[in-house]
């Protein structure tokens, strides 16, 4: 028989047994993704189901005065915001990447820093600097002595357009950071291919780079976006009002789950809208990544020109991180005692215990169902682990109240029955306890755990699973000898990030928190929103310290793929990791 | 006047490089790859700056210790390994993209002479994805000649055509070069695009040019040794020239030469300039193997003097391993290697 035919054969046997060995015994890794499918799945059900049950007589009444209002405000803030932040960080992009000026290296990174302040500790901060009583207004007054009650003309920080403003300034390093590694990737070379051909430096950029970086700055914008509609500490704290701070009142000064559950509906439907935007735009990034990156060089900026570029990137960093920061050091500093009283280690201590569990939890979830989409091979599970990953767009006030719906029913359900057999009754044990905290913080941070380990399995080569296969070891064994040893420090890195993202979550954990139970995060709002402004920027500080951790790796990421000349390597470098 | 003058430049690998590149001129700068070769066309284009050194082109300095035109200002054509297409425009887009007003009547003439120059009929408005990858370096071509640049600049043109295509895109692109009277520099690390293209090579190796020379010379006459074996096997013989030819290891190797008597060093003699002879060989040995390489057989010949000779013969030659076989020495020029 000719060789030929041999080959033949072997590889239709492999064909046919592949499947077999891979998929065939392996039913019991399905659970894995369709259980988290579920777990994401059931509150975005519970919410929609609402609108299949009859209403009782008061969503007509918000329907008619106060969804319009909601409705406007909303994308007012979501047009605002997109805007600014499109133009702050698509503007400070090119000039890091294409440019050399003073403090251009610290800049790349410094841009970064204003991530790692929440948006609600940004806005009460700008409230409590700008508002008639901060120190601006007053040092103002005592410069030209005007007295108290005369108004000074000063625009009202707490406002729509004062919110859209704060917000934009934490919010756009989404943009940048996204247009920075494109541009570096795999503009810079058709922008070296312009000069050539004779283009000025404003021309390349509206010729060259705004047309090819279009889609990366549409997905930050998405992304920008979606966080900007999720807030809800900023909004309630400037007094505007939107679909979260709706449902928050619908649902805690109302009562009313049904309109919250309708609410919530209508504000996943702009989430929708953004995601769907957000992978659209992103699908198009490809688009210039045939051109090899070589090291370009940087055009050096000298004199007035190269100050002028300095100062504009300065100034993001400036009055998203620096001002609000030294204002919040300002306050802390009488406020040192705190530091030193128990209540403050307890609650840090309940805070970390929480966020650790679930961010442990977390993490043994996404790393079982990325293990299974590798096992399994399937596009299927794939599909599944990628609508898995889109929980990061719920907000948290709609996943409280998505949350609610079920484990209150499920509570009922546990009560009668406790009642009926022992004559006692369960009460709240799920939804007034921790542990519907705990699920809401699973469905919402899943994606971020998901985003780090997947990139890890990504790095593994797959020869590693099939030799180890060939030699007999079962999948368990595999996972546990092969895969966490090798990716473990992604795995430490994804518990950080899951964790820090607990820490600074607000509307959920306001919510869904048994009584009595605080976290960094509530007692900022709380504290605030009671003017306490320095009392609450101990606590404030402590949550913006914590994020800096995810920007410290994120800094080291960039630093890594810098001389590389990998572009898929840059782009992987997710701001959906570092979510606030 | 669009001669291109490069002294003392330093950058990276580069270390002291000297080049002279005539009006209308192709030459090609033929290296390993690390050589620097990519780097000086860069420096050339203005997207790089040296450490130190100077570059003029026709009589305008461009680089130097106190001077430096940028890249928009040189009116030097650049075509990228990798074609640099513009990918969000169209071929017509792509190709005019580089003029000032492309709208006129001017921009319409010169897309129709470089549409009909590059058969690019029909393509205008596609998308560089929608088109192959030989039309697309043809797109990025026209684009770097469009305004007129006084230097075309290649870096690795040919890098990404199958062997069947190369030969005709080459003798095109110097028919095209050569009618437009352009001067051009073409990096590659192949010596047959080089030897097929240029008017002259120039070879880099360590950072400085070893040897500038027309393809025939540089061939023939390589300076040394790195040079011989770059163009292909050979043979590399001691040898001592004295008045009618060479003393070597093998015996005395007539051979006119303009060397002065006594030079010593290395000579390298190609497999195919050795002629089998019976009756009074140069060199004699035993033939160890033999290769087949299609359009001849490469033979190694055992020798006394402990070093192996490869001759190349034509594959009818009846040669078999063991054979005892003679050769002489047919050789278009002679010189002794300087290094």
């Amino acid at each position: 028989m000719p060789a030929g035919n041999k080959i033949l054969i072997s590889e239709n046997v492999l064909r046919f047994t592949r499947p077999l060995t891979l998929a065939g015994q392996r039913f019991s890794w399905h659970v894995v993704p369709i259980l988290a499918a579920l777990i994401v799945g059931l509150p975005l059900i519970a919410i929609c189901s609402y609108w299949l049950v009859p209403d009782q007589g008061s969503w007509d009444h918000l329907a008619e005065h106060v969804l319009a209002d909601y409705l406007i405000h909303s994308l007012w803030l979501l047009i605002g915001v997109g805007l600014i932040t499109g133009v702050i960080g698509v503007s400070t992009a090119w000039l890091v990447a294409a440019y050399d000026f003073p403090c251009q290296r610290l800049l790349e990174w410094a841009l970064l820093l204003p991530l790692a302040l929440p948006t609600y500790i940004i806005a009460f901060t700008y409230g409590g600097l700008l508002d008639e009583m901060g120190p601006v207004q007053r040092s103002t007054r005592d410069f030209l002595s005007i007295p108290l009650g005369q108004h000074l003309p000063f625009p009202e920080i707490r406002s729509l357009p004062g919110v859209i403003m704060v917000m934009s300034l934490v919010l756009y390093p989404y943009v940048y950071l996204i247009c920075r590694a494109v541009i570096a990737s795999q503009i810079q070379q058709l922008t070296d291919t312009a000069r050539t051909l004779g283009l000025n430096g404003v021309q390349r950029f509206f010729r060259v780079v705004l047309p090819l970086v279009r889609p990366a700055l549409m997905a930050g914008i998405g992304l920008a976006v979606m966080e900007a509609l999720s807030d809800f500490g900023s909004v309630s704290f400037y007094g505007v009002t939107t679909f979260t701070t709706g449902i928050y009142r619908t649902w805690f000064n109302l009562g009313d789950l049904p309109s919250a559950a309708r609410l919530s509906s209508l504000l996943m439907l702009f989430m929708l809208a953004l995601i769907y935007w957000e992978h659209h735009s992103r699908r198009h990034l490809r688009l210039g990544a045939a051109n090899q990156p070589v090291g370009s060089m940087r055009t050096p900026l000298k004199g007035r020109r190269g100050q002028l570029a300095g100062l504009l990137c300065c100034m993001p960093v400036i009055l998203g991180f620096g001002i609000p920061v030294i204002q919040l050091g300002i306050w802390a500093s009488g406020r040192l005692t705190t530091l030193a009283t128990p209540e403050y280690w307890a609650m840090l201590g309940r805070t970390l215990g929480l966020g650790l569990g679930v961010a442990g939890l977390v993490v043994v979830l996404v790393t079982l169902m990325r293990f299974a989409q590798r096992l399994l091979d399937s596009p299927t599970v794939a599909m599944l682990n990628r609508i898995v990953g889109m929980g990061y767009a719920i907000p948290g006030a709609v996943l409280s109240v998505g949350i609610l719906i079920p484990l209150s029913k499920a509570d009922l359900w546990v009560s009668q029955l406790t009642q009926s057999w022992f004559g006692w009754s369960a009460g709240l044990i799920l939804s007034g306890s921790l542990f519907a905290l705990a699920y809401s913080y699973t469905v919402r941070f899943l994606a971020v755990g998901y985003q780090t380990v997947d990139a890890a399995f990504e790095r593994t080569p797959r020869q590693l699973d099939e030799a180890a296969l060939s030699l007999g070891k079962k999948p368990l064994v595999i996972l546990g000898r092969i895969h966490l040893p090798v990716i473990q420090s992604s795995l430490f890195a994804a518990v950080a990030l899951v964790l820090i993202d607990i820490l600074k979550e607000l509307p959920a954990t306001l919510i869904l928190r048994p009584f009595n139970f605080d976290t960094l995060a509530t007692r900022t709002y709380e504290l605030a929103i009671e003017e306490q402004l320095p009392a609450a920027s101990i606590f404030a500080l402590s949550i913006v310290a914590a994020g800096l951790l995810p920007i410290y790796l994120l800094t080291r990421a960039i630093r890594n793929s810098n001389p590389s000349p990998d572009p898929a390597n840059k782009i992987t470098v997710s701001p959906k990791s570092i979510l606030p | 006047m669009s001669r291109i003058s490069i002294h003392n430049i330093v950058k990276y690998t580069l270390n002291g490089l000297e080049l002279q590149v005539h009006d209308s001129e192709i030459l090609t700068l033929l290296g390993s790859s690390g050589s620097g070769k990519s780097t000086l066309l860069r420096l050339i284009a203005g997207i790089d700056r040296p450490d130190s050194g100077s570059i003029e082109i026709g009589d305008q300095l461009m680089t130097g210790s106190d001077a430096f035109v940028l890249p928009e200002h040189r009116n030097v054509g650049i075509v990228f390994q990798h074609y640099s297409l513009f990918p969000h425009l169209t071929v017509r887009e792509n190709i005019l993209f580089g003029l000032d007003d492309r709208r006129s009547t001017r921009a319409e003439e010169r897309y129709a002479e470089l549409e009909t120059l590059f058969g690019l009929q029909q393509l205008a408005s596609r998308f560089p994805h929608q088109i192959s990858g030989g039309q697309q370096q043809r797109v990025a071509i026209a684009r770097a000649m469009a305004p007129e640049p006084s230097v075309l600049l290649f870096d690795e043109p040919f890098s990404h055509l199958d062997e069947h295509l190369r030969g005709t895109v080459r003798q095109e692109i110097r028919q095209i070069l050569k009618n437009n009277g352009l001067t051009a520099i073409i990096v590659s690390h192949d010596k047959k695009d080089a030897l097929s293209i240029s008017d002259r090579i120039a070879i880099l190796n360590q950072g400085v040019v070893e040897q500038v020379d027309s393809p025939e010379m540089i061939y023939t006459c390589p300076q040394s040794a790195y040079i011989a074996e770059y163009f292909g096997k050979t043979n590399l013989i001691q040898a001592t020239a004295t008045e009618k030819g060479f003393d070597t290891p093998f015996g005395f190797l007539s051979h006119r030469h303009s060397e002065n008597t006594g030079a010593a060093g290395l000579l390298s003699i190609r497999p195919h300039w050795c002629v089998m002879e019976q009756d009074r060989p140069f060199i004699r040995g035993q033939v160890d193997h033999i290769v087949d390489y299609g359009e001849c057989k490469e033979v190694t010949l055992s020798t006394h003097q402990q070093q192996a000779i490869y001759i190349h013969l034509h594959r009818h030659e009846p040669v078999e391993a063991g054979n005892e076989l003679g050769i002489r020495v047919d050789a278009p020029r002679l010189k002794i290697l300087k290094k």
